[in-house]
């Protein structure tokens, strides 16, 4: 069969159609195109000749257009439509007429950097040229690093290296900051959140550094599909920059379907397993030798149907080599072999995480499998664009696990292709890594009494850091001081450089299995708590929390444990209050998190069989948070409890959706009487100390957010609740969802309740 | 990372628009920024009747203290020691940082002396003094070239002393082996925190033991370098504590063949561990054969090394190779393979360790001996190959 019989089966078989909760189809689009400009340098010009290309995509040449006129350029174009060519265009044209020009590449991670590096040496061998384009990171021996910072005219990093390795010591790189022309970001919308706000310091750290050294380097950005690319860009580089997002690039027809798996238990809301139901379709696309990828959520996930796609092969009596795996874990080389199978054509199908989502080259699929709903518009569209080839058909299919956005997505998916993708948020001037940054910043070069770094609070951040002896301030300068490498301490990817590492003593000889961060151990790996790794169970003996180690044992029970953390919230102070009644708002909160007890359920069943005290410090968190004053219902307390319980479950789900957030990364609290509003209140808060920006947004999103809330609780098919939309029965009681309900239904007619 | 900044928006809040115009004890101009201590004494004051090495005297000997250990850009020095030799005297020069904003003067007027120096001579001088200094110069803005010639004393110290002080650092060296003992020295994890106080309160009182510390560690250089070339060069024997391998390593490298002998063999007679024996013996192998002295070869491998069990077995191994490969005797090589093989099956019927692979090395070398003897020349400097 081809892809279109496949497709036209699903959509006519009974048993299969019915589950198919939206069939989108994308026409093919023609190609726009533009003549190699005359103003390129005629080796670069030879050499794009040499490897077939006699045209530039649209979008290619008004990226060269707009970095020949000396701006800043973001270039917005979905994956495989020739990215890389755009920024490697002007750099090479640079490094040809100036042997001395520098240029600095960052992608996100390693694996892109080697990636994009040899690509870009492939266009300089076949110009012939003496340029020198290296990767510089971890894993670069000390001989090669100085050799890199004397000639290396590219230097390819990520922004991990920059921020620990480079900046501090911008004086071995004289050369580099001296002549940088190009600083080049690629894969621009991964710097959102936590990371975003990170990265913009560091980018006002190189950009000081490039100052004090004389460059003034031109930045060209490169993105996925994100709702608002020049805001981003602008706000990581503050400056403004050029937008250039139309795509010059063919694409064949396409067909976009979710499939959402049928209902098997309707009390608990439980639907059949996404990851099977992934692995049955695979296989027809196997068996008929359709070139697929799976993206699957976890590392496990992608494990488990690794083997469902061996099963398949052999079944379609294909050699085992023809499908493979593909995930954060696997080493470098074994990722390339699979990489360059999938542009030969040697693999056949793939089941990956989202380690294959960013731009690595894996040349063009024919089908796309997404198991689970990746969690943002945009990473969807990114996953799904790696099924698409400039002529023929094809397809992707969203297949839906019971996760309340999964179900929000399938059941609506005018949500999903109706808008644009989330905008990327960041908050640089986060107090908590401004000053992370001020420090690292001062490290490098004093502090100008005039300079600017970021918002103006400057002066008081450097008057906190000279309380805590760590710069001195002296005729209007501020000189670091502190016998310390501030970098170390700093890591851009996360709130909280610790974690917790649990060790398994079952066997003679202790071995990690895992982490977790700080802020989740007391709830997951107190002591006497069942932890969950892998399908495996373990008891956890000790938890030595000074130490952030837990110490655990291997067994097999029939339950689980879970913790109550008593959360308190306390609103210090409050920016803006919406209109309406009752109004909603949001403002900065200390949030306590004491764990009280822990909880023994029966694995079949639910059913409580035991308790235990849980003895843990309690911690705060200074953040951000939205809130939302709850009309009083007249009804009693433990249903108000219910209500508010419910609301809070779905409110927090909707919400990462719209701010392309991981949901873990908003937290959720309610007062049955806020201190501070007099009313019920559901609060969501920013769990990244500081906040990046979540509440705000919400804020502003109020109406929207709300509006999807009451969507997903009201097309949920479930009776009382469950874990797709207000969250299990046990937690929100029998009138927790018809509350819920109700409260939202009345809240989308403001001043209707009261 | 909020625990990094204990208390940060409170104490924000509270310094409000009064932390902008604060201003700290280190403001205002009050003297030069920086100064230059000098002091120049007699060459026998410091070193007694040996006075000073005469080639030592186009060389700068130098060590700084800084404002942290960590290195990179944010690392200042802010005491310079220097310390030069003519037959007669010893100058120490001491450029110290008053306040901050001086570097720049001060790296200027440091700029000469560095670039006059033939030889700079430190003790950890090529990972950290350099660098820090070199890292500086570049903030500053001025230019500067790296000295013909630099001694880091850092490496012989750790061959000849690391050993039996469990420790290179210059002030345990200084007492065992120059026979120095420092009175009141402060302890230099402690220099960054006390220049600090001096900057917050303008006090330097407490800075007194710092100048005291670095004009000892320059001077210090100075003795250790002596010290380190009469040994070495000179071929003169070292008090102990001394790391005996060390300096026979220290001796070959630099040319004193027979003076590494004696420093290897005094080694193997004091060394009780015998992988450290195997790897001594090993060196005066080495330096034995390159000068085709077989004789001595044999003696080694017969009477010096051995030990006991596998040791013992492998310097048979050893003697068999002389016998066969240098005196071209080979009944007596076979006699000592035979000797080391009965050794073996004993070593592997007690379960010693190392045991199955000395039997493999046997085996080999059994089975290679059933081969006719190389036809080479006796007495060949480079051996043939197998």
């Amino acid at each position: 069969m081809t892809l279109e019989q496949i497709l036209d089966r699903l959509r006519t078989d009974p048993t299969l159609a019915r589950h198919l909760t939206a069939w989108h189809e994308i026409p093919a689009r023609k190609g726009s195109y533009a003549p190699l400009p005359a103003d390129l340098h005629p080796r670069l010009t030879a050499a794009l000749r040499g490897r077939g290309i006699e045209r530039l995509y649209s979008h290619q040449a008004q990226t060269w257009e707009a970095v020949r006129a000396g701006r800043h350029v973001v270039v917005v174009t979905p994956t495989a439509s020739g990215k890389t060519l755009c920024y490697n265009l002007p750099v090479l044209d640079t490094l040809l007429a100036e042997p001395s020009a520098r240029a600095l590449y960052l992608f996100p991670t390693k694996a892109l950097s080697m990636d994009q590096a040899d690509e870009l040496l492939g266009l300089v061998r076949a110009m012939d040229a003496p340029i020198l384009a290296y990767t510089y990171d971890g894993d670069t021996p000390g001989e090669a690093r100085r050799a890199i910072r004397a000639a290396g005219h590219v230097v390819v990093t990520n922004p991990d290296m920059l921020h620990a390795a480079i900046l501090p010591h911008h004086t071995k790189w004289l050369r580099l900051f001296e002549h940088l022309r190009y600083i080049v970001i690629d894969e621009l919308h991964t710097y959102r959140g936590l990371f975003g706000s990170h990265m913009a310091n560091v980018m006002r750290r190189l950009r000081r550094l490039c100052r004090f050294y004389g460059s003034a380097p031109q930045i060209v950005c490169a993105s996925a599909t994100i709702g608002n690319p020049k805001e981003l860009a602008e706000r990581l580089l503050e400056a403004p920059v050029t937008l250039v997002d139309e795509n010059g690039a063919p694409s064949g027809p396409r067909v976009f379907a979710f499939y959402n798996p049928p209902v098997v238990n309707r009390e608990l809301g439980i639907r059949r397993d996404a990851l099977s139901e992934a692995g049955r379709l695979a296989a027809e696309f196997i068996r008929h030798r359709i070139p697929l990828i799976a993206f699957a959520r976890s590392r496990r996930a992608a494990e488990l149907l690794t083997t469902g796609f061996r099963r398949a092969a052999e079944a379609a009596h294909l050699p085992p080599g023809r499908v493979a795996g593909y995930r954060a874990g696997y080493l470098p080389s074994e990722r390339r072999a699979i990489e360059d199978g999938l542009r030969g054509g040697e693999i056949l199908a793939v089941a990956a995480t989202n380690a294959l989502e960013l731009g690595i080259d894996i040349g063009r699929l024919r089908a796309a499998l997404l198991v689970g709903y990746p969690g943002t518009i945009a990473s969807t569209w990114q996953q799904a664009g790696r099924a698409g080839r400039t002529q023929d058909l094809a397809a992707a299919i969203l297949i839906a696990t019971s996760d309340p956005l999964d179900q929000y997505i399938v059941r609506h998916p005018e949500y999903f292709f109706g808008r644009p993708p989330e905008a990327g948020l960041v908050n640089p001037d986060n107090l908590y890594v401004l000053t992370s940054h001020v420090r690292c910043a001062a490290f490098e070069l004093p502090i100008d009494g005039d300079e600017r770094f970021g918002p103006n609070t400057l002066p008081e951040i450097l008057a906190y850091l000279q309380d805590q002896g760590i710069v001195h301030h002296e005729a209007d300068r501020w000189h670091y001081v502190a016998d310390a490498y501030p970098a170390q301490e700093v890591s851009l990817r996360s709130a909280s450089t610790e974690n917790v590492v649990i060790i398994d003593t079952t066997d003679p000889a202790p071995r990690v299995v895992g982490e977790v961060d700080l802020a989740s151990a007391p709830g997951l790996v107190h002591d006497d708590a069942i932890y969950l790794h892998l399908g495996q169970q373990y008891h956890v003996d000790r938890l030595a929390w000074d130490e952030r180690k837990a110490y655990v044992h291997r067994v097999a029970v029939d339950y689980y444990t879970t913790a109550q953390i008593a959360v308190d919230i306390r609103v210090l102070a409050e920016f803006a209050r919406g209109g309406g009644t009752p109004p909603p708002a949001h403002g900065e909160v200390v949030v306590t998190y004491r764990p009280t007890i822990y909880k023994k359920l029966t694995l079949a069943r639910h059913e409580n069989v035991g308790w235990g005290p849980i003895h843990l410090p309690e911690s705060t968190l200074h953040t951000t948070a939205y809130w939302l004053v709850v009309p009083d219902l007249a009804v009693p307390r433990e249903e108000l409890q219910g209500a508010l319980v419910a609301l809070s479950h779905a409110l927090a789900h909707v919400a990462s959706l719209f701010l392309m957030c991981d949901p873990r990364d908003l937290g959720r609290a309610y007062e049955v009487h806020s201190p501070h509003t007099g009313r019920p209140t559901v609060y969501l808060y920013d769990t990244c100390p500081g906040g990046v920006g979540f509440a705000e947004r919400l804020y502003r999103l109020h109406a929207d957010v709300l509006a999807a809330a009451r969507d997903l609780v009201a097309a949920c098919p479930c009776a009382a609740g469950c874990p797709s939309c207000v969250g299990p029965v046990l937690e929100v009681g029998a009138t927790g969802k018809a509350r819920a309900l109700q409260v939202l239904d009345a809240r989308l007619v403001p001043g209707a309740v009261g | 990372m909020a625990d990094a900044f204990p208390g940060l928006r409170e104490r924000l809040a509270a310094m409000g628009a009064a932390g902008r115009m604060r201003r700290t004890a280190g403001d205002g101009d009050r003297g030069p920024a920086f100064e230059v201590r000098r002091t120049t004494r007699p060459a026998h004051e410091v070193f007694g009747p040996e006075g000073a090495h005469p080639d030592d005297e186009g060389a700068l000997f130098l060590d700084i203290e800084t404002t942290g250990l960590a290195g990179g850009a944010g690392t200042t020095p802010f005491l310079i020691g220097l310390a030069r030799l003519d037959r007669e005297t010893v100058t120490v020069e001491q450029y110290f940082l008053r306040r901050l904003g001086g570097e720049p003067a001060m790296l200027e007027a440091l700029r000469g002396r560095l670039l006059a120096a033939e030889t700079l001579v430190t003790f950890n001088g090529r990972r950290f003094d350099w660098p820090i200094l070199e890292a500086r110069y570049v903030i500053a803005r001025v230019p500067l070239r790296p000295p013909p010639d630099h001694a880091d004393l850092i490496g012989p110290a750790r061959r000849l002393w690391h050993r039996p002080l469990g420790t290179h650092r210059l002030t345990a060296i200084e007492r065992a082996a120059l026979g120095i003992a420092r009175v009141d020295d402060v302890d230099s994890s402690l220099i960054p925190a006390l220049y600090l106080a001096y900057l917050r309160t303008g006090d330097a009182a407490g800075l007194d033991a710092v100048f005291a510390h670095n004009a000892q560690d320059v001077l210090c250089l100075i003795h250790l370098r002596r010290r380190v070339r009469r040994w070495v060069e000179a071929g003169e024997d070292p008090p102990p504590p001394v790391d005996w391998e060390g300096l026979g390593v220290l001796r070959q490298r630099a040319g004193a063949g027979e003076a590494a002998l004696a420093a290897l063999r005094r080694a193997l007679a004091v060394e009780d561990d015998p992988a450290v024996r195997w790897r001594v013996a090993q060196r005066i192998a080495r330096l034995l054969r390159r000068d085709a002295r077989w004789d001595e070869l044999l003696e080694l491998w017969v009477r010096e090394a051995p030990g006991r069990g596998v040791w013992r077995a492998r310097a048979l191994i050893e003697a068999a190779r002389v016998w066969r490969r240098r005196l071209r005797q080979p009944e007596r090589a076979a006699a000592a393979l035979e000797e080391a093989r009965a050794l073996t099956e004993w070593l592997l019927a007690t379960g010693a360790p190392g045991a199955e692979a000395l039997e493999r090395e046997v085996r080999a070398h059994l089975a290679r001996d059933r081969s006719p003897v190389p036809r080479a020349p006796a007495g060949a400097s480079t051996p043939p190959r197998r």
